[in-house]
């Protein structure tokens, strides 16, 4: 730990000087003589520790700077005049560090820019800066980025800290550096934005728009400051105590008022709750435990504690924001039981216990609670609805948590992931809202009695829109069983026909060109999907950030014998292998992988080949919308032996069997007779 | 009697009901309280009666029995007694003697015989030594009533000592008031020294008391009336009082009458097979007077039993430790159906499972086998000539059967595994297939073998499974085998398995015994190099304190030589670890 954490002082005046209080405001004091004006003085920033500078000792016995609070900046004007000789920004976690990235237009310019993460889940990239097209890493010097010892605590899931130190030839400003680390931690080559343009101000503003590089710090009163020949933003929002000044709106952009981060108060009205950033609290890395503790969330000493048995797994904030980190910590508990019975008057900041529960169920960890009424607002009715049936749920029974995970990820992402809060926050204030994602599905059959199951797959998925690109490879449209299946599907289906000489990878590109949906999707034609396959896969997108999404082919339907088996597969990872039936990926991705190779076989293994060559992220998301349909070996796509399916599982059932979540009870639709062949002799 | 007419006994449309009850977890058949049903089967009661004084109480207790008179009739079968047995004055309605059936003796013959003079619908055993309580028929009838394949047990406790005086009257007196218990508790007409009794029987009072608990009573204690006891349910049969249908005692080939003890233990093991639920009813109360011969001569019964035991219920593993004994009831059945498999091919199949580490198996290859030697025909072009083949090849082996077909069941073996030919076990194949069917229950597993126009597969098959699920379903079930395959699922359990990983390999694949002896040779040889190292490491560890200790102590002649004797001392001690 000490070699990260030890903050190398670059000499100078201040090179003895003790380490300066931080005061509440967030301005950094200024040294006798104006430390800004001496060029190698360093400024700290830390973020995650809590209030009253926290942070650890290692690093402020030896940095010699003066701390600033990020969190508790009120916003808007840079943090502090004059050049300095080093920037340094300790977050506890990455969920800490992206917080700072809103704020990146405050931070001031430096030679030297030092960002230190104590503490990294095992999924995060390390913060290797993703160079963009600004002009001051024109003036590059050095990048260096290394990793610190494990958190030493028997047990803890935790990862390694890891520290980047980036030098320029020239002050550069730390913002943008902060900006390109960030999207190294995500992997990202480009950022996707969060829609519309937002001003924010106030203390703890930054956790409204977490990781937004595109967002204008404001002044507690206004006004916001205008771009390049527009205005600063389309939409403001303030956080402010009471007795806060009057704002000052010059462009007529309006303003939305919240509470302060933490502070006390009733239970909030709905859309008042901080939004949850779902790019770090999110189902990455759930596992699938059956045997852990469970946890209560209890009000401690001024934050909150996630306690099971004596320990205490995880502290948070009173704001009840939860990180990337907190969340690996919970992951082995069974879940995490939280007091919602009465109205809120237990807690002293029912807001923050509100955002640690949305927190919770976001990140897929089993919240048990019985919500009363006066939380149906703020949680959302579904999800309370959810909550209230928590107690029912086996959460010794690792298929039951998981189905209850899933289910509390869907509402909590939805409703109050940072997307989801601000399409509802700007439609409140008359923003034209996103449009739903459309998604195009690629359906290639060579089998004309499978086109009816297979429709009815697409017919049931809820949420995005979906257009279907049937291709019928070698029959005609004309049969009558293809065309009452076409009539009867209510999406637009696209036919396209196929001459059986067609090679399956060509059959799916001309399928893809004809394509309009933002999001291009393979189906097969003889598998089953749950009705909340195609949405659970664009939110595992919106989370993972990956370049292709698929499910696990957890679950698998061997038709010649009769029997549903579901194998031990890492789910919620970034991997490089799905599903071929469950591929997800944008129109570009697809476009950059150069689309399906024209080979009659495996051309989703070469597809997902071809992404992640082309330097693509693939994210594997849970399987419990999905089950694979194993039929005789042969036909046209390359099938694993059964015995595969039978060497190692976790569980078999005999029959088929669909988890709740599929909304299916038997293998309806076309198909072998299911049937276990007959003492050792073979069956056909 | 008067009983309540509210019927609560459940009927299907067919009068036979079958619920579906995982290994012997009865639960989900819930009996109704005792004199608050309708009864309707008959029952008749078997007493075997050898040199027994107590009978007259015995059927005192009987003819106050809650059961309907008309329901219920008593056979006693007289073992052999001299001067032949006589009816007492008190006894049931329906009560006859019958002498033993000529040409043996003992418990097992003469429950046999009473079992087949008898007309009643289910059997319930009842030994001479007993008293049994008012409702103590009633209690295990009232199972009968809920499905045709319970074995009801009674509960009984043993009463060291009584007196000799107690008056068949005095009993039917107790027992009809329902104060069978106080019969023996201290101070009350039955216990001893009550009447200036003179004879007291064998055995003293306990000084934990008078009447106590057999060690069966514990254990059905302990798996909640045997519900949790799973397989091992039939290992607490005892014949003193249980009842069963006529026809499952039919079914599982009545009693052994070759036995003179461990007759009931042996029939529950049948029983299990026959796919028998075991119910332990602690409200089927009784009294057995002494102790019995198990509790006096513990030692001598065992060394009696287990030799007669090991010999017919294969599953005490225990009893079979040597590696390559045969026994009168194999452990595994092993079917190899010919068809139009080579003689190679079946031999591979064959000699794998002779080879393997379970010994008592049999093997039961299937084929058309031709009359021998049959008319002229040319020797090597003979249609027939692989089957002429594996019929020589095995006919002295005594483990391997040749039949035209099967059979549906290997009862009362075990278990059965039918495997195609041409696939060949390791040597630990079937005992890791039975050791995991054992551990989970499961009353199917197979192995999926290869996959061609179907799949290839292997099956081992829990006889009390399938023997339960023909009982359930009935012989006139819709559907064919999977419907049978669909309550082994419900009550056992099924699995399916990779073939492979539990070692069935195609004879291409496996390397037959040549490679089972090279793999010996290889892990021996392997178990000698690290022998050989464990040795060399031992010596080092011996010698570095030694050394070290020289140093520290350089020069004192007669210190080193007390160090070097107990250096050497450690090093042999060391090698006989």
């Amino acid at each position: 730990m000490s070699q990260v954490n030890r903050v190398r002082s670059t000499g100078g005046a201040d090179g003895a000087a003790p380490a300066k209080r931080v005061n509440r405001a967030g301005r950094a004091d200024r040294a006798p003589g104006g430390a800004g004006k001496a060029r190698g003085g360093v400024l700290g920033f830390h973020l995650g520790f809590g209030a009253g500078a926290e942070v650890p000792e290692s690093l402020r016995g030896e940095a010699c700077a003066t701390w600033v609070d990020l969190d508790a900046v009120p916003g808007g004007e840079p943090v502090t005049e004059g050049e300095w000789g080093e920037v340094l920004l300790v977050a506890r976690t990455p969920a800490d560090l992206r917080r700072a990235v809103p704020y990146g237009a405050m931070l001031p310019r430096a030679p030297r820019v030092t960002v230190i993460v104590m503490e990294s889940p095992p999924w995060r990239l390390p913060p290797v800066p993703v160079v963009d097209g600004a002009r001051f890493w024109r003036s590059l010097l050095d990048v260096r980025v290394r990793r610190g010892e494990r958190a030493s605590r028997p047990g803890d899931p935790s990862g390694h800290s890891w520290r980047a130190e980036v030098r320029f030839g020239r002050p550069a400003p730390a913002g943008g550096v902060l900006r390109a680390l960030c999207r190294g931690l995500g992997g990202l080559a480009r950022e996707p934005l969060t829609v519309p343009v937002v001003s924010l101000s106030g203390a703890g503003s930054c956790r409204w728009r977490p990781g937004d590089p595109n967002a204008t710090p404001a002044p507690p009163a206004g006004p916001v400051p205008a771009r390049r020949d527009a205005p600063g933003c389309d939409l403001s929002l303030r956080t402010a105590g009471p007795g806060a000044p009057a704002w000052r709106a010059e462009d007529g952009a309006p303003l939305i008022e919240r509470p302060e981060p933490g502070r006390p108060g009733a239970v909030p009205t709905p859309g008042r709750l901080l939004p949850v950033d779902e790019l770090s609290v999110c189902p990455i890395g759930f596992v699938p435990a059956d045997d852990g503790p469970l946890g209560r969330l209890i009000e401690e000493s001024g934050g909150y504690e996630v306690r099971a048995g004596d320990g205490v797994v995880a502290r948070l904030p009173l704001s009840g924001a939860l990180t990337d980190v907190d969340v690996a910590r919970l992951r082995g508990l069974a879940g995490v039981a939280v007091d919602l019975r009465d109205g809120g008057t237990a807690w002293t900041a029912p807001a923050g216990v509100a955002h640690a529960v949305c927190g919770l169920a976001a990140a897929g960890v089993p919240v048990i609670a019985e919500p009363g009424t006066a939380w149906h607002g703020p949680l959302g009715p579904e999800l309370a609805a959810l909550l209230g049936r928590s107690a029912t749920v086996d959460l010794s029974d690792a298929l039951a948590r998981e189905e209850f995970s899933i289910r509390l990820r869907r509402h909590a992402l939805t409703l109050h992931g940072v997307a989801g809060r601000w399409r509802d926050l700007a439609a409140s204030r008359g923003l034209r809202p996103a449009p739903a994602p459309t998604v195009s599905v690629l359906l290639c059959t060579r089998r004309p009695d499978m086109v009816g199951f297979a429709l009815e797959q697409v017919g049931r998925q809820r949420g995005p829109e979906v257009e279907v690109l049937l291709t019928l490879h070698g029959f005609s449209a004309d049969r009558p069983e293809v065309a009452a299946a076409v009539s009867a599907c209510e999406r637009d289906v696209t036919v396209i026909e196929a001459d059986a000489r067609t090679v399956f990878g060509d059959a799916l590109n001309r399928a893809a060109e004809r394509a309009r949906g933002a999001y291009l999707t393979k189906m097969d034609d003889d598998d089953w999907y749950g009705p909340g396959h195609l949405s659970d896969l664009l939110l595992a997108r919106r989370y993972s950030s990956a370049d292709l999404v698929g499910a696990a082919p957890e679950f698998v339907y061997l038709e010649r014998i009769g029997v549903t088996v579901h194998r031990s597969l890492a789910t919620e990872t970034y991997t490089d292998v799905v599903a071929g039936g469950t591929m997800l990926m944008t129109r570009a991705a697809f476009d950059n992988a150069g689309g399906f190779r024209p080979i009659p076989r495996t051309v989703d293994g070469q597809l997902l080949e071809a992404v992640a060559a082309a330097g693509g992220r693939i994210y594997r998301t849970h399987g419990f919308n999905y089950i694979l349909r194993r039929r005789q070996a042969g036909g046209h796509t390359w099938q694993e032996p059964i015995n595969g399916f039978l060497r190692s599982f976790r569980r078999q059932w005999r029959g088929f069997h669909a988890n709740p979540l599929m909304e299916t009870a038997g293998p309806a639709g076309a198909g072998e007779p299911a049937g276990g062949p007959v003492g050792g002799r073979v069956t056909g | 009697m008067t009983m309540p007419t509210t019927p609560a006994v459940r009927d299907d449309p067919a009068g036979r009901p079958r619920p579906l009850i995982r290994l012997n977890d009865f639960g989900a058949v819930t009996p109704p309280e005792l004199g608050a049903w309708t009864p309707r089967r008959t029952v008749s009661v078997v007493v075997p009666a050898f040199r027994c004084d107590t009978l007259p109480l015995t059927l005192a207790s009987l003819a106050a029995q809650s059961y309907p008179a008309h329901l219920m009739e008593v056979v006693v079968v007289d073992d052999g007694n001299t001067p032949a047995l006589r009816l007492p004055e008190i006894v049931p309605e329906r009560t006859r003697i019958i002498p033993s059936r000529p040409g043996g003796w003992g418990r097992a013959w003469a429950c046999q015989t009473g079992a087949d003079a008898a007309e009643g619908e289910v059997i319930h055993w009842l030994d001479a030594d007993m008293v049994v309580f008012r409702e103590q028929v009633e209690a295990q009838m009232r199972w009968h009533h809920l499905a045709d394949y319970f074995t009801v047990l009674g509960r009984l406790k043993m009463v060291a000592a009584w007196d000799a005086g107690l008056s068949p009257a005095e009993v039917h007196a107790a027992v009809s008031a329902g104060e069978t218990d106080k019969l023996f508790a201290p101070g009350s007409p039955g216990s001893p020294g009550s009447s200036g009794d003179p004879g007291r029987r064998e055995g003293a009072a306990e000084p934990g008391g008078n009447v106590v608990d057999t060690w069966s009573g514990e254990y059905v204690e302990r798996t909640r009336d045997l519900r949790d006891a799973g397989l091992d349910a039939f290992k607490v049969h005892v014949g003193a009082t249980a009842s069963l249908p006529a026809a499952l005692l039919r079914s599982a080939g009545g009693m052994d009458t070759s036995l003179v003890l461990a007759e009931d233990t042996e029939l529950g093991y049948r029983l299990a097979q026959a796919g028998a639920v075991f119910v332990a009813d602690g409200e089927s109360r009784s009294r057995h007077l002494g102790a019995s011969t198990v509790m006096r001569r513990e030692q001598e019964v065992k060394r009696h039993n287990w030799v007669f035991l090991g010999n017919r219920v294969p599953v005490y593993r225990w009893l079979r430790r040597h590696p390559a004994r045969q026994w009168e009831v194999p452990y595994v059945e092993v079917v190899v159906t010919m068809g139009d498999a080579s003689y190679e091919a079946v031999r591979a199949t064959v000699d794998g499972f002779l080879r393997g580490s379970v010994a008592d198996i049999r093997v039961t290859v299937v084929g058309p086998w031709p009359a021998a030697p049959g008319a002229r025909r040319s020797p090597l072009d003979d249609p027939a000539l692989d089957l002429r083949l594996v019929r020589e090849l095995y006919a002295h082996e005594g483990r391997v059967r040749l039949a035209g077909s099967a059979g549906r069941t290997p009862f009362p073996i075990p278990f059965r595994l039918v495997c195609p030919p041409g696939w060949v076990p390791a040597p630990d194949c079937l005992h890791r297939l039975t050791r995991l069917a054992d551990q989970e229950g499961y009353g199917l597993v197979s192995l999926a073998l290869a996959e061609t126009d179907g799949v290839v597969a292997a099956r081992l098959e829990r006889t009390a499974a399938f023997s339960r699920a023909w009982l359930v379903r009935g012989e006139e079930g819709p559907g064919g085998i999977e419907d049978l395959e669909d309550v082994v699922d419900a009550t056992f359990g099924t699995l399916w398995l990779d073939g492979e990983t539990w070692g069935l390999l195609p004879m291409e694949k496996a390397d037959g015994a040549q490679g089972a002896a090279a793999g010996a040779e290889r892990w021996r040889r392997k178990a000698l190099r690290w022998k050989r190292r464990v040795r060399r490491l031992e010596r080092r560890l011996d010698r570095t304190p030694m050394r070290r200790l020289r140093r520290v102590l350089r020069g004192g002649l007669s210190l080193r030589r007390v160090i070097g004797g107990r250096g050497n001392r450690a090093r042999s001690e060391s090698r006989t670890v």
